[in-house]
């Protein structure tokens, strides 16, 4: 409705330059060339206060920026969604080059996006599928203990650990 | 400051190379004055067309470096070179290539408008550089999906199937085509860090550059009293500038859906050489950054060859710059069907009615939801209402009607191809439309930035009593 309302006052402001055209003596073509002007004018009216406003912004954004340390630049993403940024960069630090990782995770609303985070953190080591394929397994949320066979299992904190693969790549 | 000096290295290098294309195809005069003024047109030709090179030697097996990014440069300098090479070079601008300046007292006053508009769009550039510089990428896709791309493209020198045929990302839509993040990789590697403060420092100067290059494109049809306000308004509008400081790369696509759709549009008035291979270089790359990229583009080849074929246009030419685009984005497609690699809509049951029966109660509410972005002034100010102005007006005036019958085919039918899209989506229809629809627009609004521009031009010329195309073309 929105949108109808919108075009309607639109063609109505063309009709209107249309009939001021004419009545300046403008005929044909060149009274309805007329038109051009509302873009034009429309184009004016909004452009100055939405220059002016964007610049504020950004220049607000400019000064925010600021303020950011390096770790909020790096992991600022994570932190927002309550991922546990820190056991990600300690399970990083046992990867060796190009060794691979299984991740697994506790059933909640938000294993999708931390999953996400987590696998974005742990890069460019890469996840695989079955976790139990990689080299290393790492466990965010869950029990290992589910997990048998972990000689090597490395706790963070409860829950949150990492163990060398039992099965490999 | 070295990292930043060499991945601001990488755009240069793109512009130079885009800047040789353009001459190359004739849109650009070998005069110091024009090659400057092209430069917009020339960082997002560059921008295009290398990436999409890149992606197809990537399918191909070729690994890309540093150096493969200077090879395929340097074959655009060449190969605009060597097509170049008969083009008369300005021998009074070549001994004197400012010498309009020294004249600004007699300027006209559509001179004085552009130098307005370069200082008000320069102005805006650099505070909106400053405001971008150390922006983190917080837009969710950007990190998840394109950021994630770059990362892998830059640490290896192929389509490592380690992340690219593995499940455990298809999160990331493995599926979806790789120029955007082959153009961010670019930067990673030039910086040799990944950093996720740099990324909208170059996603900046897209912006920046194609609103340089509509102008260029359109100063010789549209008189800069038009074209200045409304790209000011285009620069400013927070549909364009604030999502893209988002980082996703929808804002990105429809820059460059744009400049295709405008270049196709003024070679369909006037059939100007060098005009299409732009426009076809901007949608080829359009089609290989996302998918709504790729339904737009074909959407705008469909409706471009209707008119073609309508009226009589060159249809030699034009199959030619479409093919171009096809070639462009079957490296990638081919590649994904190699490797099994599908998306998550189901293009194939899209044409089976019982399909679409079944879920026809999807089709209101992304109607609604697509209108309703549509008529959100405060995203868009008034593009689609000011678009359908002008182009109602010149389909019942004919004045560029050929035209406005091009921009309003390709807006109905991206508009189609994104409704039928959310029809087919397995997807939540609520929780699609909450997380795209707001981004899928982007390319319908700069397809009626476009119309505007255009049309706009075309209109005021009958009222100031101009020449228009159709004078000087008797087919418009």
């Amino acid at each position: 409705m929105r949108l109808a309302i919108q075009v309607a006052a639109t063609l109505a402001a063309g009709g209107l330059v249309v009939i001021a055209m004419r009545r300046v003596g403008l005929r044909g073509k060149r009274a309805v060339g007329a038109v051009a002007m509302v873009p034009v004018i429309t184009a004016c009216l909004l452009a100055l206060p939405t220059y002016r406003e964007q610049i504020n912004e950004l220049l607000d954004a400019h000064e925010a920026n600021a303020t950011l340390t390096a770790r909020d630049v790096r992991l600022g993403n994570g932190i927002g969604i309550n991922a546990d940024v820190d056991f990600l960069a300690w399970a990083k630090r046992h990867l060796g080059d190009e060794e691979t990782f299984g991740f697994v995770i506790g059933s909640s609303d938000e294993a999708g996006s931390l999953e996400q985070w987590a696998l974005f953190q742990l890069a460019p080591h890469v996840a695989v599928e079955p976790p139990a394929s990689g080299d290393w397994l790492v466990f965010y949320d869950v029990n290992p203990d589910e997990y048998v066979g972990h000689a090597d299992l490395d706790v963070y904190k409860p829950g949150f650990a990492i163990a060398r693969s039992p099965v490999g790549p | 400051m070295g990292p930043d000096i060499a991945s601001f290295g990488i755009d240069a290098l793109l512009a130079f190379a885009g800047l040789w294309v353009l001459i190359g195809i004739g849109l650009v005069p070998l005069r110091g004055s024009s090659m400057l003024a092209a430069l917009g047109l020339a960082y997002m030709t560059g921008a295009a067309l290398v990436p999409v090179v890149l992606v197809a030697l990537l399918t191909l097996g070729v690994p890309v470096t540093l150096v493969t990014f200077f090879v395929v440069a340097l074959a655009c300098v060449v190969v605009g070179g060597f097509a170049a090479r008969k083009s008369p070079i300005d021998a009074m601008e070549t001994s004197d290539p400012l010498r309009w300046l020294r004249h600004w007292r007699s300027w006209p006053a559509e001179t004085w408008v552009v130098v307005v508009f370069v200082a008000l769009v320069g102005a805006y550039s650099v505070i909106g550089m400053l405001g971008v510089f150390e922006s983190p990428l917080a837009g969710w896709d950007s990190w998840s999906i394109w950021v994630r791309k770059a990362q892998v493209l830059s640490n290896h020198d192929s389509l490592f199937h380690g992340f690219f045929t593995n499940e455990s990302y298809s999160f990331a839509h493995l599926d979806y085509p790789l120029a955007y993040p082959v153009w961010e990789s670019l930067h990673f590697r030039a910086a040799g860090v990944v950093d996720l403060q740099a990324v909208l420092r170059h996603v900046w100067l897209l912006l920046v550059g194609s609103i340089w290059a509509l102008a260029y494109l359109l100063r010789e049809r549209v008189r800069p009293v038009v074209w200045a306000p409304i790209l000011l308004l285009a620069l400013t509008t927070p549909g364009i500038s604030g999502q893209l400081r988002d980082g996703y790369a929808d804002v990105p696509m429809a820059l460059f859906a744009c400049l295709g759709v405008v270049a196709l549009g003024m070679w369909i008035a006037k059939e100007e050489a060098g005009l299409l291979p732009v426009a076809a270089i901007m949608l080829a790359v359009t089609a290989n950054m996302k998918n709504e990229g790729l339904a737009a583009t074909l959407a705008v080849l469909v409706v471009g060859g209707a008119v073609v074929l309508v009226r009589r246009l060159d249809v030699r030419s034009y199959a030619t710059a479409a093919g171009a685009v096809v070639l462009a984005l079957l490296p990638w497609r081919v590649w994904l069907a190699v490797h099994g690699i599908e998306g998550d809509m189901p293009v194939s049951k899209g044409l089976n009615p019982g399909y679409l029966l079944d879920r026809i109660d999807r089709v209101g509410p992304a109607i609604a939801a697509i209108n309703g972005q549509f008529a959100d002034p405060e995203r868009w100010l008034y593009l689609l209402p000011l678009a359908t102005l002008v182009v109602v007006v010149s389909l019942v005036s004919g004045v560029g009607r050929r035209v406005a019958a091009f921009y309003l085919g390709c807006f109905l039918l991206i508009w189609a191809a994104f409704v039928w899209s959310y029809w087919i989506s397995p997807h939540d229809l609520e929780w699609h439309l909450a997380t795209s629809v707001d981004r899928v627009v982007s390319i319908p609004m700069l397809v009626c930035l476009a119309a505007v521009l255009h049309l706009s031009g075309l209109l005021l010329r009958t009222l100031t009593g101009e020449p228009g195309p159709r004078q000087r073309d008797p087919l418009i």
